[in-house]
């Protein structure tokens, strides 16, 4: 059943004039090839790149938004020729940028700009394993080792570095091996972990890489189970090690009969077109990478200050959160529902063809349905 | 000879972001530092620019909003130490950025 009622007789909640931070897919090619890439192997999307000169003319905007922070994401955008171009146009604008990058491609020189250019919040390099076996099992040979020299680098010339970590069906064994590998030996700060989603190019190897459930379980044990001089510095929005953190909270609930958390029981749990918005590397403009079909308009032929105000699509997306999650038959009967905010509505969509819909993926009794346990 | 006029003027860099009914941030983003700073701010603000005097600005406020406290010049002089502490504005000498 679709919760249409729901959703029309819903009022827009507040919204700012302009996104703080706008995400945008500046490359849509990519060195690498691996095997979980939520980007590629997306029907929807035109894998196309815009001239120099458009994204110049779109951080003009961007600044006169008073937007403060860009993501440069792909593909890889180390790969873009005119990469110092763009982060020019987005230091004369003044704003902020953060770069989301396989690693492979940083050098020296490059590292050097960012660092002289005073205005990066981060590059985040993607690291999945300890090793080159465990690391490369998915992102293609040699990929650590430069991965690992890139972050060296950034280190080097003081640029802020983040890794991210994906979990998959071939690494989830070496989480202890990585925490101690990117905290002790890389001597990074912390680092944040997620898992590999049915999305994307993960779709047609799903059954290679995708957790299975006791794959899982181990995730969710071997990460409370960190030593704690590397458990307190493990971050997670989503995946296992948030689901061992707030899974126990939720059954606690359910046994004391708490009344529901808030945002409980609704399709709450993504706010993300409150802050934020995203463009593919085409211009289109799309709530999020993770909704990529969804295209709400186009760079500099549509105003963006009016997409985001305006847009009944995106308006209806943020509108989702009325949706109360009893109605749906996925749902029925779930004692964690006033617990529960039905998950990314990205996954939502690419599991069940409709973004109004509970994420089955994150779904507690699903997980215990199944053989799975919490402690 | 006359003292010389001392007046704050905003630091070009500084991005005035304004979020809801008129509540905004200041933002430097070389320090990454921001300012929530609430709609009263924001008139202040927008008169700063290195010509008017604190005297003057609030003066222009009390013109502005019906309900300034007696204690507006202070308040103001207080706001306008705190966007200096924190590099959203600088001083200009007789109409120059020092």
């Amino acid at each position: 059943m679709n919760n249409l009622s729901a959703l029309e007789n819903a009022t827009l909640p507040k919204i700012m004039r302009s996104p703080r931070i706008v995400r945008l897919e500046i490359s849509s090619n990519c060195n690498l090839r691996c095997l979980y890439c939520y980007y590629f192997e997306n029907s929807a999307v035109d894998y196309s790149n815009l001239p120099t000169e458009q994204w110049l003319q779109f951080f003009v905007e961007l600044g006169s938004m008073a937007v403060t922070d860009v993501s440069l994401s792909g593909g890889e955008p180390f790969l873009r020729p005119d990469l110092t171009d763009l982060i020019d146009g987005i230091v004369q604008n003044k704003m902020r940028f953060g770069i989301n990058s396989n690693g492979t491609l940083i050098n020296d020189h490059i590292a050097e700009y960012i660092a002289e250019t005073h205005r990066c919040n981060y590059v985040q390099v993607s690291i999945d394993g300890s090793s080159s076996e465990v690391h490369d099992s998915c992102r293609g040979e040699g990929s650590f080792v430069k991965a690992v020299r890139g972050i060296k680098t950034l280190q080097r010339h003081d640029v802020p570095v983040v890794v991210r970590v994906t979990l998959h069906h071939h690494n989830v064994h070496d989480i202890a091996n990585i925490a101690a590998f990117l905290l002790d030996e890389l001597g990074l700060s912390g680092f944040s972990i997620n898992s590999a989603g049915y999305i994307g190019a993960c779709r047609k190897n799903a059954d290679e890489v995708l957790l299975t459930r006791q794959d899982r379980q181990i995730a969710m044990d071997d990460l409370l189970n960190l030593p704690q001089k590397y458990a307190d510095r493990i971050t997670a929005s989503a995946g296992p090690l948030y689901e061992a953190k707030h899974w126990p909270k939720m059954e606690a609930a359910r046994m004391n009969h708490d009344p529901a958390f808030p945002k409980g029981g609704h399709l709450t749990a993504c706010g993300c077109p409150f802050n934020e918005i995203s463009v593919r590397s085409d211009g289109m403009i799309i709530p999020c990478s993770m909704l990529a079909h969804m295209v709400l308009g186009r760079i500099n032929s549509d105003s963006l200050q009016e997409v985001w105000l305006n847009n009944p699509e995106l308006n209806r997306l943020r509108m989702r959160r009325a949706v109360p999650l009893n109605e749906f038959e996925f749902c029925r009967g779930c004692n964690y529902m006033p617990y529960c905010t039905g998950n990314c509505p990205g996954m939502a969509f690419t599991l069940t063809g409709d973004i109004n819909q509970p994420s089955p993926e994150a779904c507690l009794r699903k997980f215990l349905a199944e053989g799975g346990s919490i402690t | 000879m006359n003292k010389p006029k001392k007046t704050p003027i905003q630091n070009p860099l500084t991005v005035l972001r304004v979020e809801f009914d008129d509540w905004a941030i200041l933002f430097d983003p070389d320090s990454a530092k921001t300012l929530g700073i609430n709609p009263t701010g924001v008139a202040v603000w927008k008169l700063v620019d290195g010509q008017r005097g604190i005297e003057e600005i609030v003066e222009e406020i009390r013109e502005k909003f019906s309900d300034v406290s007696i204690s507006a010049e202070k308040e103001t002089s207080d706001f306008i130490d705190e966007l200096y502490r924190n590099g959203f504005i600088g001083y200009s000498l007789n109409g120059v950025a020092q």
